[in-house]
C-alpha cells in the first residue's frame, strides 16, 4: 500500500533533478505519450512541495511545549497577588506588634510556656486516644491548632528577643509572660484577656482558640 | 446557405463552450500546474504553459473526446512547456529551483495548500529517524544522495531505499 512504484519513484528523481541527461530525455519522451507519467510528475511535485513546506514550516512541538502569553500572564498576575497577600500578613503582624507598645512576653518564658504547654498536651492525647476513634479525629484537629499556636508562640518569642532590650525590662516581660503562660495553659480565654498584656492580637486570638474548640469537642 | 449549414455545423462542433471550459479549469488545472512545474522547474513558466494549453483547449478542445480531454490536455500542456523551456533556454538554469529550499516550492506556494503540508509534517515527525534524516537532508538541505550517504555513513543504495519507502508513506497522504 506504501510502496513508491518504480513509475512514482522515476518520476521523483525526475522532478528532484537526481536523473541523467540520457535518462532525463528518455523519461520526457515518455511523458509526451504516457498520461500514467505525467500524472506521476504532478503527484512528485506535490509531494517534495509538501515535504519542503513541512520541513519550512516552524515546529509545533517547540511552540506547544511553552505555554500560552496570555496563560503565562495569568501565572504571572497569581503569583502577583499571592505575594502581595504575604506581604501584607507579615505587614500587618509587624503593625500590630508595634501598636501595642513593642513590649511582650519574655522570649524565653515563652518557648518554656510551649515546651510545658507541649506535653501536657502528650498526656492528654495520650489519655484521649484510649476514647475512641471519634474523639481521635476531634483530637487531631485540636493538636494541629495547638501546634499551630505552639508554632505562633516561638515565633513570636524570636521577635521579643530582640526588642525586649529596647522596649521593657526583662523582669516585667517575664511576670506579664507567666501570665499570659498560666491562663493559656488553663484554658481560660477571659483571664487571658484580661491580663492586657502586649502580645499582638493575632498570639492571643491563636492562643485563645484553643478552649472554644476544646468545648465544642466534649461536647461532641 | 452552405456557409450558413457550414457555419450551423461549425458551432455544433466548434469551440467549447464557456462553462465547459471552466469545469476542465477546475479540474484539471491545479494538476495540470503542477505537472509544468516538474517539468519546467518554474512557477512562473509553469503558469504561462497552463494558460497556453487551455486557450489550446477553447481552440481545438472540440476536436477530442471528452473522455480523454485530460490527457489530451496534458499532452498539449507537455508540448508548449518544452516549447517554453527551449525558447526560454530556462534548462540548467532552473533545473535545481524545485528542490531548493529558497527554489519556488515553499509554504506559501499555490501548489500545495497549508492542510496537505500540516497533515505532511505530522507525518514526518512520525517517520523512523534514519527515513526522516534522509528526507531532510535531500529537500530540505538540498544534498545528493552521495552527500548523504556519506555523511550518515551508508551504502548509497540504502540513502535512496530509505528515501523511496519514506515517499511512499507520504505519498498516501495526499492521494486523499
Amino acid at each position: 500500500m506504501d510502496e513508491y512504484t518504480d513509475l512514482e519513484w522515476l518520476a521523483f528523481q525526475y522532478v528532484a533533478g537526481d536523473l541523467s541527461e540520457a535518462e532525463r530525455e528518455i523519461f520526457e519522451a515518455r511523458l509526451a505519450d504516457d498520461q500514467l507519467a505525467r500524472e506521476a510528475v504532478a503527484s512528485a511535485v506535490q509531494l517534495s512541495a509538501a515535504c519542503s513546506g513541512a520541513f519550512a514550516a516552524p515546529n509545533i512541538v517547540h511552540l506547544t511545549a511553552r505555554p500560552p502569553v496570555s496563560a503565562r500572564k495569568r501565572t504571572v498576575q497569581r503569583l502577583t497577588v499571592l505575594a502581595a497577600g504575604v506581604a501584607a500578613c507579615v505587614a500587618i503582624a509587624w503593625l500590630g506588634q508595634f501598636r501595642d507598645g513593642g513590649s511582650g512576653p519574655d522570649g524565653q518564658s515563652l518557648r518554656g510556656w510551649a515546651a510545658r504547654d507541649a506535653t501536657d498536651r502528650d498526656a492528654t492525647d495520650r489519655d484521649a486516644s484510649t476514647v475512641g476513634s471519634e474523639s481521635l479525629w476531634g483530637d487531631r484537629a485540636k493538636m494541629d491548632r495547638q501546634k499551630m499556636a505552639q508554632q505562633l508562640a516561638l515565633v513570636w518569642a524570636d521577635f521579643s528577643e530582640q526588642l525586649l532590650p529596647e522596649e521593657s525590662t526583662p523582669r516585667e516581660a517575664t511576670s506579664e509572660a507567666s501570665e499570659l503562660n498560666s491562663s493559656a495553659a488553663n484554658g481560660d480565654v477571659n483571664s487571658v484577656e484580661d491580663a492586657e498584656l502586649d502580645a499582638p492580637d493575632w498570639l492571643i486570638a491563636a492562643l485563645a482558640d484553643e478552649p472554644a474548640i476544646d468545648d465544642s469537642s466534649d461536647e461532641g | 446557405m452552405a456557409s450558413q449549414c457550414g457555419g450551423s455545423g461549425r458551432l455544433d462542433s466548434g469551440p467549447l463552450d464557456s462553462a465547459t471550459v471552466e469545469a476542465l479549469y477546475r479540474e484539471h488545472a491545479a494538476e495540470l500546474h503542477r505537472f509544468l512545474v516538474g517539468v519546467l522547474r518554474d512557477d512562473t513558466l509553469a503558469s504561462d504553459a497552463v494558460q497556453l494549453a487551455f486557450i489550446r483547449a477553447i481552440e481545438v478542445g472540440h476536436t477530442t473526446q471528452e473522455e480523454s480531454r485530460k490527457a489530451w490536455l496534458f499532452r498539449v500542456a507537455f508540448r508548449e512547456a518544452l516549447a517554453i523551456r527551449r525558447r526560454e533556454a530556462t534548462g540548467e538554469r532552473v533545473l535545481r529551483q524545485l528542490t531548493s529550499p529558497s527554489g519556488s516550492v515553499t509554504a506559501q506556494n499555490p501548489l500545495i495548500t497549508h492542510e496537505e503540508i500540516e497533515r505532511i509534517r505530522i507525518a514526518i515527525e512520525n517517520l523512523p529517524t534514519e527515513q526522516r534524516a534522509v528526507l531532510r537532508k535531500r529537500i530540505h538541505e538540498d544534498k545528493t544522495f552521495a552527500e548523504i550517504a556519506q555523511e550518515l555513513g551508508i551504502p548509497l543504495g540504502t540513502a535512496l531505499t530509505r528515501m523511496r519507502t519514506a515517499l511512499g508513506k507520504l505519498r498516501g497522504l495526499l492521494r486523499d
